[in-house]
């Protein structure tokens, strides 16, 4: 059973080194699907990701997802990320509108964002999507 | 130790030659390179031509036989028709069309080509991953996701195609790679659809036609299976291993014996003969008449009373100064060839250097000059009236001039020369439709069609199929593209040569000269091991097109007017213009080292003989 990566909800420092760590793709070689929040509609995302990364389907094999109770821990961090050029400009001051960022495995580009009043409509889709273009934006974006 | 000497000697001019030809080839294909990237950028062709073996195989799909422009002679080509670029040039030529749906066809058709293949490697890049390995190995990971960016990378850019493509009618499709292609396919087609329905509408029809282009310039129109009702030629194989002389290959074997006979003991003073030639042409312009001429207008124009003739004065003397230049060059050039003697191997090279030279600069010269005199003529009789006498002398100039220089270049034989280097351009213009070629619309347009090189009729290394496609409608053309590919012997095979060789005996003979004139038959073996150069320079093929093979030849080293049999290796080079090597005299035991030449000059054509089947 592989287990979500949760991020600490109260100390901010635990919270940033168990992120910085994930993002290092030497200890974590995997797409990570970061989810926003502790409310019932981030931990079902959390709950359906689980299952499908626990699932027969190899689409999911590479994927990791991580928990970010507390978004503003590791907004520093996620913001100095590249984004992909197919995104429009994330609402950094509105970062809990957002439910799902996916993040690229080498190189760290946020490849998708998915807002948190849209999940619900669709959420295998945008979860599929989110991993599509992070595996199709894991490249140097600044070059 | 003359005979080593001889042979030192020998090799040291083929390397020169071989060197020479090798950077004339280089230089056109670079310059082959730079114009063909320029085309691309300027211009996407509508239609792909992809060479198949007789097997039907497509030897390699992805670069080297699509869209060459020389393909075997005896090959099938297979045409594509981009539906995609078409559209793009109705598009562009029309209105009503949605901007772009030509370049988006052209996408989707382009990756829906590649469909089973991305989906492959989609899957099997997923199947690879292993979290384990690559925590161990980040370099794997890496690599890893290197590919999978690509592959994924595809997927997405189908998105941008079109809405329905990325999520589908009711905005909730599944953006994993199979469906999404699923769905590009319904886009084409719907795309296709509109497309053809506008045309239809707007009756847009397309002709599409071949013609096989020989080398004289004459061309028969061309069946190709859906485009026309045209009756196919009767089949025609070109010949690739024929051992055998042919008749008109015999009958030129017994002229090259009768030369050889009537000069066999003259050695090389036979191409001194032939220099002579082209010496008493270029006196022509130096003595005599056109001195006169010259003298006469410039003694003319100091008698006229015009306050313009000023300027007129200033050309003349600038004319002046250009032909006594000029004269000086001329002068200089029959200078070397009065006090030649052409004794040897290395002097026979020079000497051809020497014409080349003499060839190029009596074209770029001499031409500047009358473009001058010309000139000249033509200010005189806009600006000076009544001055008949003068008009009339610079026109005697201007014409004598002329017709000095347009014989000299024609016994020079110039234009054989620039169309070996490169080839003479297809007139398009006079290519026209007959009324057995189709107008289909696009719906009827057959996408694929393949032109049996069999079918084309008697044809020649060097000759070429001339395409034409054109859409149009009953008020306008739209769109032409012309397009023309070169049919040579691209596979192994085996040429035949006939002609004259200068045998140089390396023992003790009756010969008195130190070459001897004697008939010879070679079969050379070529395309064995160059087989995608020979397909992408036409220079190549023309000029460096080398081989080697078996030579032999009828030397009469004992004097007694009974040709012997001489039988040993031949190394040809320059497309059979420079053949050498090295035989035995199977009847005196005589070894002997030989050269045949043949420059695109008439007074030349000493060595091998060209024949039709070449």
């Amino acid at each position: 059973m592989i287990e979500p990566i949760p991020l600490s909800k109260t100390n901010s420092g635990l919270a940033n080194s168990v992120f910085n760590d994930t993002l290092d793709s030497t200890n974590v070689p995997a797409t990570l699907i970061l989810v926003i929040g502790d409310t019932t509609q981030s931990n079902t995302a959390v709950k359906t990701l689980t299952s499908l990364i626990n699932s027969d389907d190899h689409f999911y094999k590479g994927v990791r997802v991580v928990q970010a109770p507390n978004i503003d821990f590791i907004l520093d961090t996620l913001k100095g990320l590249n984004v992909s050029p197919r995104l429009k400009t994330i609402k950094w001051n509105s970062i809990n509108s957002y439910l799902i960022f996916s993040i690229t495995n080498v190189f760290n580009n946020i490849g998708n964002v998915v807002l948190a009043s849209k999940f619900d409509n669709q959420p295998k889709r945008y979860i599929d999507t989110s991993i599509m273009l992070a595996l199709a934006f894991d490249k140097n974006l600044n070059a | 130790m003359h005979k080593i000497m001889s042979i030192k000697i020998n090799v040291r001019v083929l390397t020169f030659i071989c060197c020479y030809c090798i950077s004339i080839v280089m230089s056109y294909g670079q310059n082959k390179e730079g114009q063909d990237k320029e085309s691309d950028d300027n211009q996407k062709s509508v239609f792909f031509i992809l060479e198949k073996d007789r097997d039907g195989d497509y030897q390699d799909k992805e670069s080297s036989y699509i869209n060459n422009k020389i393909v075997d002679i005896n090959s099938v080509l297979q045409i594509d028709l981009d539906l995609g670029t078409i559209t793009s040039k109705i598009e562009d030529n029309t209105t009503g069309l949605p901007a772009g749906i030509g370049e988006k066809i052209n996408k989707l058709t382009f990756a829906l080509k590649d469909r089973k293949n991305a989906l492959k490697v989609f899957d099997s890049l997923l199947g690879t991953y292993n979290y384990d390995d690559f925590k161990k190995n980040p370099d794997l990971n890496k690599e890893w996701a290197s590919a999978m960016q690509k592959s994924a990378m595809i997927v997405v850019n189908l998105w941008d195609v079109s809405s329905y493509i990325a999520s589908g009618d009711d905005g909730n499709a599944d953006p994993l790679p199979g469906p999404t292609y699923e769905r590009a396919q319904i886009e084409l087609e719907r795309m296709t659809k509109e497309v053809e329905d506008f045309a239809e509408k707007q009756g847009v029809y397309v002709q599409f036609g071949a013609w096989l282009y020989k080398k004289n310039n004459q061309n028969t129109a061309l069946h190709i299976p859906g485009f026309d009702s045209i009756k196919p030629q009767t089949p025609y194989q070109v010949e690739r291993w024929r051992i055998l002389p042919t008749t008109e290959q015999l009958a030129q074997l017994q002229d090259a014996s009768a030369l050889a006979q009537e000069n066999k003991d003259a050695g090389l003073s036979v191409l001194k003969k032939a220099i002579d030639v082209q010496v008493k042409q270029l006196e022509g312009v130096v003595t005599g008449q056109f001195n006169l001429l010259v003298d006469s207008l410039s003694q003319e124009v100091k008698q006229v009373v015009d306050d313009r003739i000023g300027p007129i004065i200033t050309d003349l003397d600038a004319l002046k100064t250009k032909i006594n230049s000029f004269k000086s060059s001329v002068k200089e050039r029959i200078s070397y060839y009065e006090n030649l003697t052409v004794n040897s191997q290395t002097s026979v090279i020079q000497v051809l250097t020497h014409i080349e030279g003499d060839v190029n600069f009596i074209e770029n010269d001499g031409k500047a000059l009358l473009a001058q005199a010309t000139k000249l003529y033509d200010d005189i009789k806009a600006t000076i009236s009544d001055a008949a006498i003068l008009e009339g002398l610079a026109e005697n100039v201007k014409n004598h001039f002329k017709t000095w220089l347009d014989a000299t270049l024609e016994k020079t034989n110039i234009s054989k020369i620039k169309e070996l280097l490169q080839g003479t351009p297809v007139d398009f213009e006079l290519l026209k439709f007959s009324d057995k070629v189709f107008k289909l619309s696009l719906k009827d347009l057959p996408k694929q069609a393949d032109l049996d090189l069999y079918s084309t009729g008697v044809r020649q290394d060097g000759d070429r199929i001339a395409f034409k496609f054109e859409v149009a409608t009953k008020e306008k053309t739209i769109y032409t593209e012309n397009r023309e590919v070169y049919m040579f012997r691209i596979l192994p095979h085996i040429e035949s040569t006939v002609g004259v060789i200068f045998a140089d005996p390396l023992a003790r003979t009756n010969v008195q000269t130190q070459f001897q004139m004697a008939p010879y038959y070679n079969l050379i073996l070529k395309g064995l091991w160059d087989q995608k150069l020979r397909r992408e320079s036409v220079t190549y093929n023309k000029i460096f097109n080398w081989g080697i093979g078996l030579h032999i030849s009828a030397p009469d080293f004992d004097g007694d007017d009974v040709p012997e049999l001489g039988t040993g290796l031949v190394v040809s080079i320059l497309n059979d213009y420079v053949q050498s090597g090295i035989a035995i005299n199977v009847f005196t035991g005589d070894p002997y080292w030989y050269f045949g030449l043949r420059l695109p000059i008439p007074s030349f054509n000493i060595g091998s003989i060209p024949t039709s089947s070449n």
